[in-house]
């Protein structure tokens, strides 16, 4: 990536940035009440509806939706429109589970997503494989945020700054701060990362309006230019497409640290009106983003492979020379895309350091540890845990996009026992275990062979397959079982 | 049976959005491609149909959500 030629008040800018993310953590430090696990991972369970909101849309939009969403919509033109579709999915995905899992927690005092795994299906097996899964997935969504974070300061510095050394810093700031307010730091931090690229998105439309042509004989030109982008999905584009929304609506709403913030929320009606909210913001976030992509088809020509995870980047140059209004926009920007990197890193660590904490020290490894010790030694996790990240970061080679799906194709699998497990009040562990390790073969067996029968990603005809077997088991399990044998489940009470 | 028809109901939201959500899987590939302004129809009408999932999601956010009893 080439240097952006910024001015030195950029610069400032983004330092005095990094410098209130310490202030806003030390100021979320004051304001634990108690040394608690629920106070620490979950915001003492009082996020308010702003907070709540952008807390979910910084993570659900991350670095892969500034650079991978924008570099693939560059790559395979409108049918990554998929995307818009799967981002309000999400949203309709969590009206499935959100209020009983909401209502759940408030009562029973879940801290991870497993507590309510353990509490649903009282089964150590599913428990752990869970907890497995989504340490994995966890590692993964730390891993492409590190990764981009690495190009960025790179780009930033025109490869002055090695991305090794740039994401050492970053990582060392975020963990400071999340280390010293949890939930809240981390809330609060997103809240305004949220805000900044939501006005940076606007800001920049509007640039690309007024001083680089306008939008529409940039789209305009894209017939001359690359007519192959502008097809509707054929026969199989149109699987793949379907394929898309469940993988990104199913498997995002899942997401370990976004059921955390359900845990978290003030209310069921906080939670109720965020969700509201989280449905208009694709019309407006994952709009621009994409036309940003489409745009740079017919202005930046000929980019291949990951290459083109890099027109974000070469609109920022665009802008930057339109004068010290563009400046400011792309500072602003640049402001957002890095704390959009580092908040959603941050919120997936902390998920990361409960889950260890909460779910194997406290339960397996120290059965009769304190809260203030399971807390202590989710940090010290925390730390270890980026520390290899960091390194790792450096070392792979994907694209952004390919970082992204692995996550899904795993999540989707551990999906059916929050959907369905909410809404099925008789579905036991067993069928579910049975789905789980079958689906995560297909999907993982898939996704390493590189394997899309008839345009399906991998983690979808997992999910097909997992569903199957849940059915199937479910099925035996009534038949083979005797009515009195089998426990009654929680939800049924 | 208040509470049972509203899980019916949202069930079949559930449909109506996947209807929605799959909708390339009935566009032909030479239909809802005539050219229209900028981009193609099939892209307005892809867009259109964002708008009308965004509005049953929000309006299952505030209305249609069946459990009420948390606070």
């Amino acid at each position: 990536m080439q240097a952006l030629p910024l001015q030195a008040g950029s610069f400032i800018f983004i330092g005095c940035y990094l410098l209130s993310l310490l202030i806003i953590g030390w100021f979320a430090s004051r304001e634990r009440r108690d040394r608690s696990l629920g106070d620490y991972y979950l915001g003492g369970r009082g996020m308010g509806l702003w907070v709540l909101m952008l807390t979910l849309f910084a993570t659900q939009y991350s670095g892969n939706a500034l650079f991978g969403f924008t570099g693939q919509a560059y790559r395979v033109g409108f049918t990554w429109l998929a995307i818009l579709h799967s981002m309000i999915a999400v949203v309709a995905g969590y009206l499935l589970f959100a209020p009983q899992l909401q209502r759940l927690s408030r009562q029973q005092h879940f801290i991870t997503p497993n507590d309510y795994i353990e509490y649903r299906f009282p089964s150590r097996a599913l428990s752990v494989l869970v907890a497995l899964c989504l340490i994995v997935v966890l590692i993964n969504y730390v891993l492409a945020q590190l990764k981009v974070m690495g190009l960025m300061v790179e780009g930033l510095t025109g490869g002055q700054v090695d991305a090794f050394w740039g994401v050492v810093v970053l990582a060392i700031i975020m963990m400071v701060y999340s280390t010293m307010g949890g939930m809240r730091s981390v809330a609060w931090t997103d809240a305004i990362q949220g805000a900044m690229m939501l006005t940076g998105f606007i800001l920049i439309a509007l640039i690309i309006e007024r001083d680089m042509g306008g939008w529409a004989p940039a789209l305009g030109q894209l017939s001359a230019v690359a007519p192959e982008k502008l097809t509707p999905p054929d026969g199989r584009g149109a699987v793949t497409w379907l394929s898309t929304v469940i993988l990104i609506g199913i498997g995002a709403s899942v997401y370990p640290q976004a059921i955390q913030r359900i845990y978290a929320a003030r209310s069921s009606q906080t939670l109720r009106r965020s969700l509201a909210g989280m449905a208009v913001l694709p019309l407006f976030a994952v709009v621009v983003v994409l036309a940003l992509g489409f745009v740079a088809i017919a202005r930046f020509p000929g980019l291949e492979g990951s290459a083109a995870d890099q027109v974000m980047a070469l609109i920022m140059r665009d802008v930057l020379s339109t004068g010290w209004f563009g400046q400011a926009v792309v500072t602003l920007l640049l402001g957002a895309i890095l704390a959009a990197l580092m908040s959603t890193a941050d919120s997936a660590l902390l998920s990361l350091s409960s889950i260890f904490a909460k779910d194997i020290y406290g339960k397996y490894l120290r059965p009769n540890a304190s809260d203030a010790e399971c807390a202590r030694v989710g940090q010290w996790w925390a730390w270890i845990i980026l520390g290899a990240l960091v390194w790792v970061s450096t070392q792979e080679d994907l694209t952004l996009y390919r970082l992204f799906v692995l996550k899904f194709e795993i999540l989707l699998q551990i999906a059916p026992a929050f959907y369905l497990g909410v809404n099925f009040s008789s579905l036991r562990a067993m069928p579910l275990i049975l789905g789980l390790v079958t689906g995560l073969c297909v999907a993982v067996s898939g996704w390493s062979l590189g394997w899309m029968p008839f345009g399906l990603h991998p983690g979808t005809l997992g999910l097909l397959v997992n569903v199957l077997v849940i059915m199937i088991a479910q099925y035996c399990y009534s038949l083979n079982i005797p009515t009195a044998k089998i426990s009654k489940s929680p939800l049924s009470e | 049976m208040a509470q049972h028809l509203k899980n019916r109901g949202r069930w079949l939201c559930c449909v109506l959005l996947a209807v929605l959500l799959g909708a390339p899987w009935y566009w032909p590939e030479d239909s809802f491609g005539w050219q229209t302004w900028l981009v193609p129809g099939w892209v307005w009408v892809t867009l259109a149909a964002a708008i009308v999932l965004s509005a049953l999601v929000v309006w299952g956010a505030l209305r249609g959500w069946p459990d009420e009893s948390a606070d």
